[in-house]
């Protein structure tokens, strides 16, 4: 097997391989270094690269392994960390220059548990500044460059890890999710994205965008891989607690699938429609019984959404907004300007909204069990276009899941015409991941989107 | 020379003053943008929100508070 045929492994298989002795944590780890190494200078999908430390934590590994006895399932693993995880010693940055000489004491708590896990980390990955910048042509960083199209940029925010997981950077990955940013650039790379329930993952040392709605959550190229990270990042580390019974299709199923509400997005592209109109139709023969539905509440999303990410945003940027940006980018510092505007009385008729969102939301998950949605209506757009665009991408499909806090992933489920991957998004009630888990690895299964590479992994 | 601004925009510099922040016209690219939007947004909502609605400050039970941890979901579905 080739070194780029390795690299390019599922995170569960490269975990076999492992454990079975049949290569070593820094001969992968070494493959990565390279691939990293030739690759970067095209995708910039790291902010920074930890080469050292990574053959240092890949020989503690091996050894460990090469003694037995209990290592658990992602010792040896190269994972990289959106660059909003505080890394003890390791600068962490929210790809601001407001952190450029930022370098944490402590690990976040997820990072942590990785770290306890054994997994070895190779870097930071890029993101928008704050998980909220926007592009602009005036901008003095690079932006992580789509793997399928180098001309066009993942849907951010987590836009280092869905570009290294797609080029075969890297195993697994870390990202946070505020309103998409881990199904969004999920579904523009062509990989797998978890955004858990709120709060099943400690949030403790992840840069803040908005308290409410942030999530952590994993990224990788298959379902499994993703469960099995998810399983070592919860606050107490099950190994097989769902990637054991991802083989187990849930009896009786009931998918809920929002027909208006999908139609009604501006911008849905027709190649995305056409991409989930047959995804579901792969559900429906894998034994799924699908419904329509009307979303309660959701003609009210979008103001309550901006309101609460806005307003918690500017009062957690508060201080630097009042020094007139404070070293902020213009992107980052002009689209939480926003929030100033918006009293406190918005703010909470916009919670008193989400009550209402969420209450509405429980009584629908006692009729079905997913709900599903394409994750973004559109695929990766043209840097140019983005940067020309003053207004920020609309995020409704994924943003809805982020005021309930339901579990939602985004698996791939096609390609558009351009040969650009198309997102399926599932979501469930809370704490229903594993069930969530089970009908994405049965759909994955069933197809073989995620199989395809992009032409500069090939 | 002082240059002429739209009263929105000098509505919103306005405020923004009045709460300690000395913005510029220019820094309110994005803002005229959304905020009327969402403004108008809130504005629908409240048309609809029940008087007794509490605010989802902690919007989701823990899943202790469920009874439903990750092992306790276990072998439901199968």
């Amino acid at each position: 097997m080739s070194a780029a045929e390795l690299c390019l492994l599922p995170l569960h298989e490269l975990a076999e391989r492992l454990q079975r002795r049949q290569i070593s944590s820094l001969e992968l780890t070494d493959a990565y270094l390279a691939r990293i190494e030739r690759l970067e200078p095209q995708l910039h999908a790291f902010i920074t690269l930890t080469p050292e430390r990574a053959r240092r934590a890949a020989r503690q590994a091996d050894e460990a392994l090469q003694r037995g006895g209990h290592t658990g399932p992602l010792a040896g693993i190269p994972i990289a960390l959106k660059d909003l995880f505080d890394t003890a010693g390791i600068r962490t940055t929210a790809n601001s220059p407001v952190n450029d000489h930022n370098i944490p004491a402590e690990d976040a708590d997820a990072v942590s548990r990785l770290n306890a896990a054994g997994t070895v980390l190779l870097g930071k990955l890029h993101m928008n500044e704050y998980a909220f910048g926007n592009p602009r042509p005036d901008d003095d960083v690079p932006y992580a460059r789509n793997p399928w199209d180098l001309a066009r940029i993942p849907w951010g925010s987590s836009s280092g890890a869905g570009v290294a997981l797609a080029a075969g950077l890297c195993a697994g990955a870390l990202g946070s999710d505020t309103a998409g940013s881990i199904r969004g650039p999920a579904a523009h790379c062509g990989i797998v994205g978890l955004k858990p329930t709120y709060d099943l993952v400690s949030r403790k040392g992840v840069a803040v965008l908005a308290w409410t709605l942030d999530h952590v959550g994993p990224m990788a190229r298959r379902v499994r891989d993703v469960a099995m990270l998810l399983e070592a990042i919860l606050d107490e580390a099950s190994p097989g607690a769902y990637s054991d019974r991802l083989h187990i299709w849930p009896r009786g199923l009931r998918v809920g699938i929002p027909g208006r509400w999908i139609a009604a997005k501006q911008g849905l592209e027709p190649d995305v429609l056409m991409a989930f109109d047959e995804a579901i139709g792969v559900l429906e023969g894998l034994g799924a019984e699908t419904q329509d539905i009307e979303l309660p509440a959701v003609e009210h999303l979008t103001g309550m959404l901006q309101t609460i990410i806005l307003s918690e945003a500017a009062a957690y940027q508060a201080p630097r907004l009042r020094a007139g940006g404070g070293g902020l980018r213009r992107g980052f510092y002009e689209r939480i300007m926003s929030g100033l505007f918006y009293s406190a009385v918005d703010y909470i008729q916009a919670q008193r909204g989400r009550a209402m969102l969420c209450r509405e939301f429980a009584a629908l998950m006692t009729t079905v069990d997913i709900i599903a949605t394409p994750t973004v209506a559109t695929t990766s757009p043209l840097l140019e276009e983005r940067m020309a665009d003053v207004a920020p991408p609309s995020a409704e499909y994924t943003g809805l899941f982020n005021m309930t806090g339901q579990p939602s992933i985004s698996i791939p489920c096609g390609f558009d015409r351009r040969g650009l991957p198309i997102g399926l998004m599932l979501s469930a009630a809370p704490y229903q991941e594993e069930k969530l888990l089970q009908v994405a690895a049965a759909y994955e299964a069933a197809t073989d989107w995620h199989r395809r590479l992009p032409p500069i992994a090939a | 020379m002082a240059q002429e601004q739209d009263p929105e925009t000098e509505r919103l510099l306005t405020v923004a003053r009045h709460f300690g922040y000395n913005l510029s016209a220019a820094d309110l690219t994005i803002a005229r943008l959304t905020y009327p939007r969402t403004r108008q947004a809130l504005d629908r909502l409240l048309e609809t929100l029940p008087p007794d609605e509490e605010p989802a400050l902690i919007f989701i039970t823990p899943a202790d508070d469920l009874g439903m941890g990750v092992a306790d979901e276990r072998g439901k579905d199968e």
